[in-house]
């Protein structure tokens, strides 16, 4: 070979070298980014560490503001932002939720207004077509509009504040520069700008969590699979065994209306349309890992509050924790908030992203939610004209859709088209991932009209006591939450408040002939309409998103919903509170972290009388014996290191079964499930029920038959597990809780083996035979109680920490030094920053924005 | 002898230090600049001023590892290990933020060695229209 030869060889083996290198560096791995902007040491994920923590003291110019504010963050790195005026203050609350939590804002919104096939891929646009047809932007927006065309003073005001929120978080983000939070980097992609309508959507995506539902349409499929009589004993509307959230209409079971609901004739085209409708909703690509934090099992919530005739201090103790998806980082921030101008002084919890308080406390009042699970949506089917798709039949004639077209940003591909059609009610949501030519199904849902929750929170942490308190709360309308509510005059109240639709045939249960007119909305249930709980006599008022009251009845006439929780959390706390008549905060702290299961407190009796009424081959088998004797010694507290829980919850699961599986098709998808509180009604009071009988079988059997077959295959099969020695069956080997992370399971926590179960005031649901992976991943993600008679050191904690950097020490503080040990820090509440600086041994960081 | 020629004279040379401090020098500059397609700039212009192909190898290599061990060095020495634990859990390399850093030290080198191998070679091939006939192979 010459030497040029050599030359060009030595050239042509460096060349590839190096695009060999660079292609290494360069090319994305899926949706993760090119390796070398992660690596460089200048730029890449190293940035991550060194923003961990703020600053012990940092100044930032910031261009606009009109006076100086400061944030002190205390040793939990809860930022108290004192500023002279309120739109300095709601900047200052941007600035700060972005610099702890800008991704979790950023995929919050993409969330509710279906923007996430653009940094997540194509395979995220069915996840993102089915949000984007809930119309939650398009009600923010509208949302918006409206706010924008009252010009009057209050409300320009209020605009002024949330744009001031959103310019805040955008100035953080136009400074940032290559410090972005780690998501970003791995996922590749920078924030845009945050503008007023992704704050709304954030609000509007929670309530997706707490009042979207298409149990109307499972339940027209469990008619259809069990019959009419059957599917309405087993899921009547005022279920017994319940003590209502406003016993004041009734206190004790009303027999139910159903009786008199006709359910009308489902043709059985269309049932394959609900069939299908559902089983793509319940199998939207990708949607179990996006979707599943905002719907899952675990939503509920507790809060009460009692009166100085049962508080040990004096003036009423409320408390809140709220159960919703515990990720990581955590779904509220915590902030105290101080405007000198206007006397604002509040401290709480927000979904990050939103510019107001949603639940907390001030000097005068405090304040806290469970969900009502109110029914405020419809689903209405509409015949289609046969010689033009494009039509359905309404009011007598046929109607063109609504169209609109709208692109779908995605990933390295083109846009996606994606067109949304409407109905007089609402979007069709059968056209989402379906086509057909008989019907079509849509939804109107209070979620996607407008609605004014940020008037109602503003208005609520100004009041000062319980007559300003309720003028916010009646602009309280789309997410429907009991509201609990005591003062520092010695008030206490709880109102299930929403914009609960009146339907001219009462009930809305059922999907509705929208082609026949059926099911309109003919108004709203006032306000002064609203169930309430003022000052009781009893002196407590409890919620556990429990019945709201024995609907229907001549006290209280209005429909409110079907679907809530058994009672369970909510017997409980009141079983508490109901004994003792000095109740302290201690007592508070020892019952939100209450682990009794008032589940197992009424069946296992039940379990156990029937074992000692078996034949003696049952009660002579020592693996049966020795789990009865531990039953027979347990006080129904649902403690890891016990075995008993474990014994009734798997014994549970194979009586429901047992109950109620022979009834049902090998397939349930689609299908409802009756509530606990409808077995126990049967267990207790009704043991020859048909439904304790086998219809696979010949025979006859009855409750005590079933129980003692279904305790057999229970123990069979925990003995085939965990091997015959009783004693190594502890719970904490079922029983766990996982805190997940979006992006992977290394930024979580978890699994970790815990106390209680889904009814424990303290919850948390397993599936409990998939272990680890059937982790809890929902329970309680806040607590909070507030002393009325010390307002300004109220103790909360949430399941995590303020800030969203996996290296901060305040990613999971709270969650190991406070949460799982059932702990709590004090809410410092001091309107003079002096005061607040007097315990300067709390401050870690004090940051000055300044004009 | 032209100015070019008495330029490269002056630094294509047996002795390595110089060459090595050049990549190592320059390495750190162009990746503050630049990002890390500098480290292959870095090296592909120390590249120029070593003889022998296998020389330019070895400076390239050393220059971009000791610029990059510096570098990524700072950060461990500061709490970048933790980054790297992480980022190893996230990829199911529990435990392995070590094993990372050393092998993002070693993409230094690699990036640091195609650079100076490229720089080598182009000059290899030019240097016969404007310098001359030189050893500058091996």
């Amino acid at each position: 070979m010459t030497s040029t030869g050599k030359r060009i060889g030595k050239f042509a083996i460096a060349l590839a070298l190096v695009v060999s290198m660079s292609i290494i560096l360069i090319v994305p791995l899926d949706i993760l980014p090119p390796l070398g902007g992660l690596i460089d040491p200048f730029t890449g994920i190293w940035t991550v560490y060194q923003d961990a923590d703020h600053p012990p003291f940092e100044t930032v110019r910031i261009p606009g503001l009109s006076e100086p504010v400061t944030v002190v963050r205390d040793n939990w790195g809860i930022p108290h932002i004192y500023a002279a005026n309120e739109p300095d203050l709601y900047f200052a609350f941007g600035y700060v939720q972005a610099q702890d939590r800008l991704w979790q804002m950023d995929i919050t919104r993409r969330q509710a207004r279906g923007q996430l096939a653009e940094i997540l891929g194509s395979s995220y646009i069915s996840a993102d077509r089915f949000l984007r047809t809930l119309g939650m932007e398009r009600a923010a927006q509208q949302t918006i509009d409206h706010l924008y065309s009252q010009q009057d003073e209050y409300n320009t005001t209020l605009q002024e504040n949330l744009e001031a929120f959103a310019n805040g978080v955008n100035f953080y983000i136009a400074n940032i520069e290559s410090n972005l939070p780690i998501e970003f980097k791995l996922l590749n992609y920078r924030p845009r700008p945050w503008t007023l309508l992704d704050s709304l959507s954030v609000g509007r995506i929670l309530d997706y969590g707490l009042s979207w539902s298409d149990s109307d349409l499972r339940f027209a499929n469990t008619i259809a699979e069990l019959g009419n009589a059957s599917a309405w004993e087993l899921f009547p509307l005022n279920p017994p065994l319940q003590i209502p959230v406003v016993p004041e209409y009734g206190d004790s079971y009303i027999p139910p209306p159903s009786a008199e609901i006709a359910t009308n004739a489902i043709p059985d085209s269309l049932q394959q349309t609900i069939s299908d409708v559902l089983s793509w909703m319940d199998n939207i690509p990708d949607a179990e890992n996006i979707l599943s934090g905002w719907q899952g099992d675990f939503i509920g919530s507790n809060n009460w509050a009692i009166n100085s005739t049962k508080s040990a201090t004096g003036k009423p103790i409320l408390c809140n924790d709220m159960h919703l998806s515990r990720d990581v980082p955590s779904i509220w921030y915590q902030a105290h908030l101080v405007a000198a101008d206007t006397g604002r002084n509040i401290y709480g919890f927000v979904p990050p992203g939103v510019p107001l308080i949603i639940a907390g406390h001030t000097e005068y009042v405090a304040w806290g939610f469970t969900n009502v699970a109110a029914d405020v949506i419809d689903w209405y089917y509409y015949k289609i004209n046969p010689t033009n798709s494009s039509e359905y039949w309404y009011d007598g004639a046929w109607h063109a859709f609504e169209e609109e077209t709208v692109p779908i940003a995605v990933k390295d591909m083109p846009p996606y088209p994606h067109t949304v059609r409407r109905s007089v009610h609402g979007p069709i949501m059968s056209d989402v991932g379906l086509t057909y030519n008989d019907y079509v199904i849509a939804q109107r849902w209070t979620g996607a009209e407008p609605s004014y929750e940020m008037i109602a929170l503003d208005k609520m942490t100004m009041a000062h006591n319980y007559t300003e308190f309720i003028e916010g709360q009646k602009f309280w309308w789309t997410i429907s939450q009991n509201i609990v509510f005591a003062d520092i005059y010695g008030n206490i109240a709880i109102r299930p408040t929403g914009h609960w639709p009146i339907r001219a045939e009462w009930y809305g249960g059922l999907p509705h002939n929208g082609s026949a007119g059926e099911g309109e909305w003919i108004g709203f249930v006032d306000f002064d309409e609203l169930p309430l709980s003022l000052n009781p006599d009893r002196g407590w008022v409890v919620s556990a998103n429990q019945l709201a009251a024995y609907q229907g009845s001549s006290a209280y006439p209005y429909y409110i919903h079907q679907g809530y929780a058994p009672g369970y959390r909510a017997r409980r706390i009141i079983q508490m509170l109901e004994s003792d008549n000095s109740v302290t905060v201690n007592d508070m702290k020892r019952i939100q972290n209450d682990v009794l299961d008032t589940a197992a407190e009424a069946f296992i009796p039940h379990l156990i009388d029937a074992f000692d009424g078996a034949s003696s081959s049952i009660t002579n088998d020592p693996i049966l014996s020795a789990v009865i004797n531990e039953l027979r010694s347990w006080n129904y507290t649902m403690l890891k290191e016990w075995v008993a829980p474990t014994i009734w919850r798997a014994w549970f699961d194979f009586y429901n079964e047992a109950v109620f599986g022979d009834e049902y098709p090998t397939n349930r998808g689609g299908l409802l499930w009756p509530s606990p509180v409808i077995l126990e009604n049967l267990t207790r009071f009704n043991p020859n029920s048909h439904w304790f009988n086998d219809t696979t079988t010949s025979t006859t059997e009855t409750r005590d038959d079933i129980i003692i077959s279904s305790f057999q295959a229970a123990m069979a099969k925990l003995t085939e597990e965990e091997g015959i020695d009783v004693s190594e069956w502890a719970w904490d080997k079922f029983h766990f809780v996982v805190y997940s992370h979006l992006v992977g399971d290394a930024l979580g926590h978890g699994p970790i083996p815990a106390d209680g179960s889904g009814v424990t005031v303290n919850p948390s649901r397993v599936n409990l035979w998939a272990r680890e992976q059937g982790a809890a991943r929902g329970g309680a993600s806040e607590r909070l109680i507030v002393n009325l008679n010390e307002p300004l050191h109220a103790l909360s904690v949430i399941p995590g920490g303020e800030s969203g950097n996996p290296l901060s020490r305040h990613y999971s503080d709270q969650l190991f030094q406070l949460f799982l040990i059932g702990d709590y820090h004090i809410d410092y509440l001091y309107f003079d920053i002096d005061d607040l600086l007097s315990f300067a041994f709390r401050i870690e960081s004090i940051l000055i924005l300044t004009g | 002898m032209s100015t070019i020629q008495r330029v490269y004279g002056a630094f294509a040379q047996q002795n390595l230090i110089k060459p090595f401090l050049l990549t190592l020098f320059l390495t750190v500059i162009l990746l503050y600049l630049i990002s890390w397609p500098g480290a292959i700039l870095a090296a592909a212009f120390s590249g120029f001023f070593v003889r022998r192909y296998s020389r330019a190898a070895l400076v390239g290599f050393l220059g971009g590892l000791v610029a990059w061990g510096i570098l990524v060095g700072i950060h461990l020495a500061f709490g970048g290990i933790a980054v790297l634990d992480l980022f190893g859990a996230l990829a199911g390399l529990e435990g392995m933020g070590a094993a990372l850093a050393a092998i993002i030290v070693l993409i230094g080198g690699l990036l640091g060695l195609s650079g100076s191998l490229l720089g080598n070679a182009i000059f290899s091939l030019v240097e016969q229209y404007f310098i001359g006939d030189t050893e500058a192979t091996d």
